[in-house]
C-alpha cells in the first residue's frame, strides 16, 4: 500500500524519470500541494529504502548530491493495486473500476482546457513586496524566539564568507537574513541551509553587527520543529558503536523537535 | 512701575498646540505690572521682531518678556532687537513656555496654566533687573595653529594673509601631515607633493607665521581674545639656527630603524630629516635609538657636521605665547591592523594598510614607487582590497564610516593597475561612499578602464597557505551572485578605519574642549557650527573634528580661519556684564569666594580688604554667590530677592 | 586541590581514552579529578532560543549539583559539556528576570545564583597549575613531535565563553611546547570540523575533515590533537569514509591533548588507551622513539 505523497511523488518520477529531490518538490507545489520540501525528502529515502526507486548520487558543486530515478515496476505495482480491489470488491469492483476509467478519460480532456496555475513567489525571480511582507508576525516571532533583530544586517556577507558548511548550501546565510527581512518565509524554511548550518558560531563571532545569526537560524528551524516538522527520523539513522554520545543528542536536539 | 511687555509667541503650531496662546495673553494682560501683551506665530522672524520694537516705542516699554523657546536659541537676537528700539538689552527676559511647558505636557489645560506662571515669574524676575552694559576686554591679535597639515597650513596662511600674526605648532620636526605621506590624490591623480609643497614653502617664508615644529602643546590658560599658551619645544639635539640641511650626517650614521614616516615599509637613520621636502629641512635625533645616547660611542654625525650644529647636551625649551584665538587641527591616523584578529593581527608581511600601500606607490618611498611584496621583493600579480575594516563596525572597531577608504581604495587599486599592467585587483565592499565631484566617476573609471573586480561582500578570514611561498588565501563572499569567494593573493590592503590622532584626549583637556565617544573633538552644533568647540575662542578643522577628504579639509580650514578673523578683527570684545559683583559694604574679605573660584576671576584687594571681580574672567557660573557667608557676593540680575519673588510667584 | 570533575555521558564510554589520561596526570601533577556525584546530562548543545529556558534546566540542574559539594568552580573535559553549561551559567548571571524564571521552576532545588564557575581542562592546566610548572614535570619531552592543535568551534566561541582568543589562540600551543613538541599552526585550527551533522549527513563532515587533515598534513604535522571527543571522531573515525571518496588522501593519527600530556610526563601508555582509535597513533610514537613502558 502507498500513501498519498508516495503516489503522488512516484507518479511525478513516472513522468521525469530522472530528477532530485528539489524538482519533484517544486513540481508538487506546482499542482497546487502543500508540503514542504523535508517532507519530500524523507519520503524518497523511505521509497527507496523499500526499493521501489532508485537512488544515484552525482557530483555538485565540489561536493555532491542524490538523484533519484524511476524504477520500472509497473508491471508488479498495478497488479499489487488490483489485487487489493479484488480482494475487498471482487468482480463487482474490477466493474467499478473500469467504469471509473472510462468516465476519468473524459473528465482528463475537459481538465486540460483548464487554465495553468499560477507561479508562487518562491517558484519565480520576482517578489512582490508590501507592507505585509514586512509588518509580518513571522519576522516577530523569528525576532522574539532568536533575541535578534534581523533589520540590523546590513548585508555584508562576512557570515557567508566564514561558514564552514557553505559548499553544500542552496541559499547562503546571509541571503537568508535577507529573506527573512523581506518577509519571504516560506522559502526560506524550504531550504537546505538552516538544517546544514553546524551551530559553530563564526559567523556570530565575526558580524560586526553583532547579530548572532546562529540564533537566527536556530529560529528558523524552531518554526519547522516545534510544528512537529522533524528533519530526520530517528528511527532511520545509522549509528556506529564508537559514536559519541554528545554526537547523537545534539543531532536529535537540532534536527527533531 | 515698570512697564512691561509681553509678546507670546506660537512657534508655528510647538507651543501654540498645547498652550492656548491667547488665553495667556488674556490672563496676563491683567497683570499690573504688564503695560501690553500680545501673541504672534514666530517671534523671532523679522515681523515678530518688528512688533517688539513698534511696541517699545509705542507703549513705551521700560521692559519686555518673550514667551517662546529656550533662551539658547534667540535671547541675543531678541537683546539685540530691544537694543536697536533704544531699550537697554538687559530689561529683557525670555520665558521659555516651549522645552519647559509645551513640549513636555499633553493637557492643554494645566499647560496653559503653567505658562502663565512661568511668565509671570519672569515678570517678577524683570521688575528688579538694572540696566547693565556690556564689559569690553582687549584681544591679542595673534592666532596659534596646533598642527601642521594641509588643515593647519591653510588655516594659518589665511589668517596671516589677512595681516594677523599666526603660530603654528607642529608636533613632528616637519609641517606637511598625512599628505606629505601620500602619492597620488583622488580624484584628478595630482601628485601630492607637487600640491603640497607650494603650500609647505609658503608656511615656511611667510613673514607672518612663526614655525615652531617638533614641538607640543604644554599647557593652555585664559579665555577667548587672552590665551596664554606654554609651547615645549622637545630636544632635537641638532642646533637648527646653523644646521644647513646638508644630511651629511644622516648619510653617515650607522644605525638603521623602522621609519615611522613610511608607516614600517623602509628604513631611516637615528638622525633624520623625516622626507625630502620637510619644511623645515633639519634633521633631529631619536635619542632612544642612537648609539650615542645608549652607549656614549659613535658620535658620527657630529665630526661629519660642517657647521658644528649636532649638540648632544640640548634641552627641551619652553615658549610661551599670548594668542587671541586657537584652531585645532591635528589631523588623523589610522587604526591599526594588529587589532583584526581575522586577518592575522599584522603577522603577515604582505597584508598591509592603506598608508603603507600610498608608500609603496610613492616615488619618493622606500621601494622607490615601485610595488613590491614586503615580504619577498617580488611583483604581485593577484592583489586584494578590503574595505571597510575596523569602520561600519560596531562590535569589533568603530562603528562610523571613515568616508575616504571606497575613493582611496578606488585609486589604490587603479595606480596598482598602471604599474602591473597584467596584474588583477579585487576589491571587497559593502557599499561605495563616493559622492565628492567626480568620484562617482572616478570608481566607475577604475571599474570600467582597469578591469577591476569589485565585490560586494566582506572578507572573513586571511591566512597563508602551506608551504614555503604560500599565497595569502582571502575567504570572501559575493553578496549579488550568492557565492562564497576564495582568492588566492599576492598581497593584500586593508582600508583600516580613520581614528584621530594620539595625543587629542590630553589636548582636549589642556584646552578645555570635549571630545565625543571616539576622541574626535566635538563641534559646537554638528549643522550650523562646524568649526567651533564649545569653547569661545576655539575653533577646529581638518579630521581631528570627523574623517574627511581633502577638499573638505581646505574648505573647513578656511572656514575656520574666518572664524577666527571675525574675533580678531575686532578692536574690542564685548563680554557679557550678567557676572558675579561685590557689595563693598558688607564684604568681609573672608577669601572664600576666592578659593572657590574655578575661572580665577576672584582677588583680595589688600588695600580695601574686600574681594574684587575680574570681569573679563568671571563667567557667572553663581560658584562664588553660594558660597558667600556674608551675602556680599551678588549675581547681576540674578540676585537672591528676584530668585525668592519668582519661586514666591509660582508656588 | 581537589578538583569537581563533570565528565558528561561521552567520556565515560566511548572518549574513555580522554578521561583516563586526563585523571592519570592530573593526578601526578599532585592533583585530584572528584567525579561530581548525581550528575546528569547536560542537554548539549546549549539551546539558541531566547524564549525557551526548558532546555537550560539540564545544565543548571548540573551546576548545583556542583554547589552543593560545596565547590566553587567544576572543571570539564569535553568541550561541548563545557560550552553548554558555561553559556547556561552565563544566563543565570547576566539576566535576572531568566534566572528568578528557571529558580521559580526548580522549585525541588536550592536556588542557583551562577556561583560556580565551569572551566575546561585546559584552563585549569593554563591558570591553575601553570605551563612552567608543567614544564618542569616532564620526564619524556615530546622532541621531534610536531603537533598540530586544533580547537574545533566550542572551545573558542562565542565570543565570551572561549578560553582563549577566538582568531589566534595560544593555549593548546602553549602545552604543546611546555610538553617539549613544537606546535604546528594551521590556519584551520578553529573551523568547523562538521559536528553533530556526522550523525545523518556525514557528506559536509567528509569535506571538512578532508580540508582540516590535508592542511596539517602539508604543514608538516606529524599528529593534531584534539580537546573534544566529536572533533575527535569526525577528525579520526571519519578518515575511513574520507579514504574511502578521496583515494589520495593521507591519514593523521589524531591525539587528545590528556594523552600527550600523559605521555609527556612519563605515564605508562595503558593510561591512554590507544587501542580506540582509528587511526592508530602507535606507529607514528614508535618511530619518534616516544617508546612507552609495556606494550609491544
Amino acid at each position: 500500500m502507498l500513501g498519498s505523497l508516495e503516489k503522488r511523488i512516484l507518479s511525478v518520477l513516472f513522468k521525469e524519470k530522472k530528477t532530485t529531490a528539489r524538482d519533484i518538490f517544486r513540481k508538487l507545489r506546482a499542482e497546487g500541494m502543500t508540503t514542504t520540501y523535508v517532507t519530500v525528502n524523507t519520503v524518497l529515502s523511505r521509497l527507496y529504502k523499500r526499493g521501489l526507486i532508485n537512488r544515484i548520487s552525482e557530483p555538485y558543486r565540489g561536493s555532491f548530491r542524490y538523484t533519484y530515478e524511476y524504477k520500472d515496476l509497473k508491471e508488479g505495482l498495478i497488479s499489487d493495486l488490483l489485487g487489493d480491489v479484488t480482494l475487498l470488491f471482487g468482480e463487482e469492483g474490477i466493474d467499478l473500476l473500469k467504469k471509473k476509467l472510462d468516465t476519468k478519460k473524459g473528465k482528463e480532456q475537459v481538465k486540460t482546457k483548464e487554465k495553468a496555475k499560477p507561479l508562487s513567489d518562491t517558484e519565480t525571480m520576482r517578489i512582490c513586496l508590501s507592507r505585509n511582507n514586512i509588518q509580518n508576525s513571522i519576522i516577530k516571532k523569528i525576532e522574539e524566539i532568536s533575541g535578534q533583530k534581523v533589520s540590523a544586517c546590513y548585508q555584508c556577507g562576512k557570515c557567508s564568507a566564514g561558514c564552514p558548511m557553505i559548499n553544500l548550501m542552496d541559499l547562503l546565510p546571509n541571503q537568508i537574513i535577507r529573506l527573512v527581512q523581506l518577509g519571504q518565509i516560506s522559502e526560506v524554511l524550504d531550504s537546505k541551509t538552516i538544517w546544514l548550518c553546524a551551530s559553530c558560531f563564526t559567523c556570530s563571532a565575526r558580524c560586526p553587527k553583532g547579530v548572532d545569526l546562529a540564533k537566527v537560524l536556530e529560529a528558523l528551524r524552531l518554526l519547522l520543529l516545534r510544528k512537529s516538522e522533524n528533519y530526520i527520523e530517528p528511527s532511520e539513522l545509522d549509528i556506529d558503536e564508537n559514536m559519541p554520545q554528545i554526537a547523537l543528542v545534539s543531532n536529535l536536539r537540532k534536527k527533531t523537535g | 512701575m515698570k512697564r512691561l511687555g509681553v509678546f507670546v509667541c506660537h512657534c508655528g503650531l510647538n507651543i501654540s498646540d498645547t498652550v492656548d496662546v491667547k488665553k495667556v495673553v488674556e490672563t496676563i494682560n491683567k497683570h499690573p505690572n504688564v503695560a501690553y501683551a500680545v501673541d504672534y506665530t514666530y517671534m523671532c522672524s523679522d515681523p515678530g521682531q518688528e512688533m517688539i520694537k513698534s511696541a517699545i516705542k509705542e507703549k513705551k516699554l521700560d521692559g519686555v518678556i518673550v514667551a517662546a523657546c529656550s533662551p539658547t536659541l534667540h535671547e541675543i537676537t531678541f537683546r539685540n532687537a530691544i537694543a536697536t528700539a533704544g531699550l537697554n538689552p538687559y530689561q529683557f527676559e525670555n520665558a521659555n513656555i516651549r522645552e519647559q511647558c509645551s513640549w513636555v505636557h499633553k493637557d492643554k489645560n494645566t499647560a496653559t496654566e503653567k505658562a502663565v506662571e512661568i511668565i509671570k515669574s519672569m515678570i517678577e524676575k524683570l521688575k528688579l533687573n538694572q540696566s547693565l552694559t556690556a564689559i569690553n576686554i582687549p584681544i591679542t591679535k595673534k592666532a596659534l595653529v596646533i598642527g601642521g597639515g594641509i588643515s593647519g597650513m591653510q588655516a594659518a596662511l589665511d589668517i596671516a594673509n589677512s595681516g594677523f600674526e599666526v603660530i603654528l605648532v607642529e608636533k613632528t620636526s616637519s609641517i606637511g601631515g598625512r599628505m606629505s605621506q601620500l602619492s597620488e590624490t583622488f580624484p584628478t591623480l595630482d601628485c601630492a607633493s607637487c600640491i603640497l609643497t607650494p603650500k609647505t614653502v609658503e608656511v615656511g617664508h611667510h613673514p607672518k607665521i612663526k614655525l615652531i615644529t617638533y614641538s607640543e602643546i604644554e599647557e593652555v590658560e585664559g579665555y577667548l581674545g587672552n590665551f596664554k599658551v606654554k609651547i615645549k619645544r622637545k630636544p632635537a639635539f641638532v642646533d637648527w639656527d646653523k644646521c644647513t640641511g646638508c644630511g651629511l650626517c644622516s648619510e653617515k650614521c650607522p644605525t638603521n630603524v623602522p621609519s615611522e614616516f613610511d608607516r614600517n615599509m623602509g628604513t631611516r637613520k637615528a638622525i633624520y630629516i623625516p622626507f625630502p621636502q620637510a619644511v623645515p629641512k633639519k634633521p633631529v635625533i631619536d635619542s632612544k635609538n642612537c648609539i650615542y645616547f645608549k652607549t656614549g660611542k659613535c658620535r658620527l654625525c657630529e665630526k661629519q657636521c660642517p657647521t658644528d650644529a649636532i649638540d648632544y647636551n640640548q634641552k627641551e625649551t619652553f615658549i610661551e605665547e599670548n594668542v587671541g584665538v586657537i584652531i585645532v587641527a591635528t589631523g588623523f591616523d589610522i587604526l591599526s591592523k594588529e587589532n583584526i584578529g581575522e586577518y592575522g593581527y599584522g603577522k603577515y608581511k604582505d597584508v598591509i594598510d592603506g598608508l603603507q600601500f600610498e608608500r609603496l606607490l610613492s616615488a619618493s618611498g622606500p621601494t622607490a614607487g615601485k610595488i613590491k611584496r614586503p615580504s619577498d621583493g617580488k611583483i604581485p600579480e593577484e592583489v586584494v582590497f578590503v574595505q571597510c575594516v575596523g569602520s561600519r563596525d560596531p562590535e569589533h572597531g568603530m562603528p562610523y564610516c571613515s568616508k575616504i577608504c571606497c575613493m582611496y581604495t578606488a585609486k589604490h587599486a587603479l595606480l596598482y593597475k598602471h604599474a602591473v599592467h597584467e596584474g588583477q585587483a579585487y576589491v571587497f565592499y559593502i557599499d561605495i561612499r563616493s559622492g565628492g565631484k567626480g568620484y562617482e566617476e572616478f570608481v566607475q573609471r577604475a571599474i570600467e578602464d582597469e578591469e577591476i573586480v569589485y565585490l560586494r561582500g566582506k572578507v572573513s578570514k586571511i591566512f597563508k597557505d602551506s608551504g614555503e611561498d604560500g599565497k595569502l588565501i582571502v575567504w570572501g563572499v559575493d553578496t549579488l551572485t550568492g557565492k562564497k569567494i576564495e582568492i588566492s593573493a599576492d598581497m593584500v590592503v586593508l582600508a583600516m578605519a580613520a581614528v584621530p590622532n594620539i595625543g587629542v584626549k590630553e589636548l582636549a583637556k589642556k584646552l578645555k574642549i570635549s571630545t565625543d565617544a571616539h576622541g574626535f573633538i566635538t563641534e559646537a552644533h554638528p549643522k550650523l557650527r562646524p568649526v567651533e568647540t564649545l569653547t569661545a575662542g576655539i575653533f577646529l578643522t581638518g579630521c581631528v573634528q570627523a574623517p574627511k577628504d581633502i577638499p573638505e579639509t581646505v574648505a573647513q580650514a578656511s572656514g575656520a580661519a574666518a572664524r577666527a578673523i571675525t574675533i580678531l578683527s575686532k578692536p574690542e570684545l564685548e563680554m557679557d556684564p550678567l557676572i558675579s559683583t561685590v557689595d563693598e559694604e558688607i564684604c568681609t574679605g573672608c577669601g572664600v569666594c576666592v578659593e572657590v573660584c574655578s575661572y580665577k576671576a576672584r582677588e583680595l584687594n589688600e588695600i580695601k580688604k574686600i574681594a574684587e571681580v575680574n570681569e573679563a574672567l568671571c563667567i557667572g557660573c553663581g560658584a562664588c554667590i553660594s558660597a558667600c557667608p556674608s551675602n556680599a557676593s551678588i549675581h547681576k540680575n540674578f540676585t537672591k530677592e528676584q530668585i525668592l519673588r519668582m519661586i514666591e510667584e509660582v508656588t | 586541590m581537589e578538583l569537581c570533575y563533570y565528565p558528561g555521558c561521552t567520556l565515560k564510554t566511548t572518549a574513555k581514552n580522554f578521561e583516563l589520561p586526563a585523571i592519570a596526570s592530573i593526578e601526578k601533577l599532585g592533583h585530584k579529578m572528584v567525579e561530581l556525584p548525581r550528575w546528569n546530562c547536560c542537554g548539549t548543545v546549549h539551546s539558541l532560543a531566547a524564549d525557551d529556558l526548558m532546555h537550560q534546566l539540564a545544565p543548571i540542574r548540573t551546576l548545583i549539583r556542583v554547589s552543593e559539594t560545596g565547590a566553587d568552580k567544576v572543571v570539564t573535559l569535553c568541550a561541548m559539556c563545557y560550552n553548554t553549561l558555561k553559556q547556561a551559567n552565563k544566563i543565570i548571571l547576566e539576566d535576572n528576570e531568566k534566572r528568578d524564571r528557571i529558580n521559580n521552576f526548580l522549585d525541588e532545588e536550592k536556588d542557583y545564583s551562577g556561583n560556580v564557575s565551569v572551566l575546561h581542562l585546559l584552563e585549569f592546566l593554563r591558570d591553575e597549575v601553570g605551563f612552567e610548572e608543567i614544564k618542569k614535570r616532564v620526564k619524556r619531552p615530546l622532541d621531534d613531535l610536531k603537533l598540530s592543535p586544533y580547537y574545533g568551534c566550542l572551545l573558542l566561541r562565542p565570543e565570551g565563553i572561549g578560553i582563549d582568543d577566538i582568531e589566534a589562540p595560544r593555549i593548546m600551543e602553549d602545552l604543546i611546547e611546555a610538553l617539549g613538541g613544537e606546535a604546528v599552526d594551521s590556519p584551520f585550527k578553529s573551523e568547523c570540523c562538521g559536528s553533530y551533522h556526522t550523525v545523518d549527513d556525514i557528506d559536509p563532515v567528509i569535506e571538512r575533515t578532508k580540508m582540516i587533515i590535508d592542511d596539517s598534513n602539508a604543514r608538516g604535522a606529524d599528529a593534531i590533537v584534539v580537546g573534544c571527543p566529536l572533533c575527535f571522531y569526525n577528525l579520526d573515525y571519519r578518515q575511513k569514509d574520507a579514504k574511502e571518496r578521496y583515494k589520495e588522501f593521507n591519514s593523521i593519527p589524531i591525539f587528545y591533548f590528556t594523552q600527550i600530556l600523559a605521555i609527556a610526563l612519563g605515564l605508562d601508555e595503558s593510561t591512554c588507551a590507544f587501542g580506540e582509535h582509528f587511526v592508530d597513533p602507535r606507529p607514528m610514537l614508535l618511530n619518534k622513539n616516544l617508546v612507552l613502558s609495556g606494550w609491544k
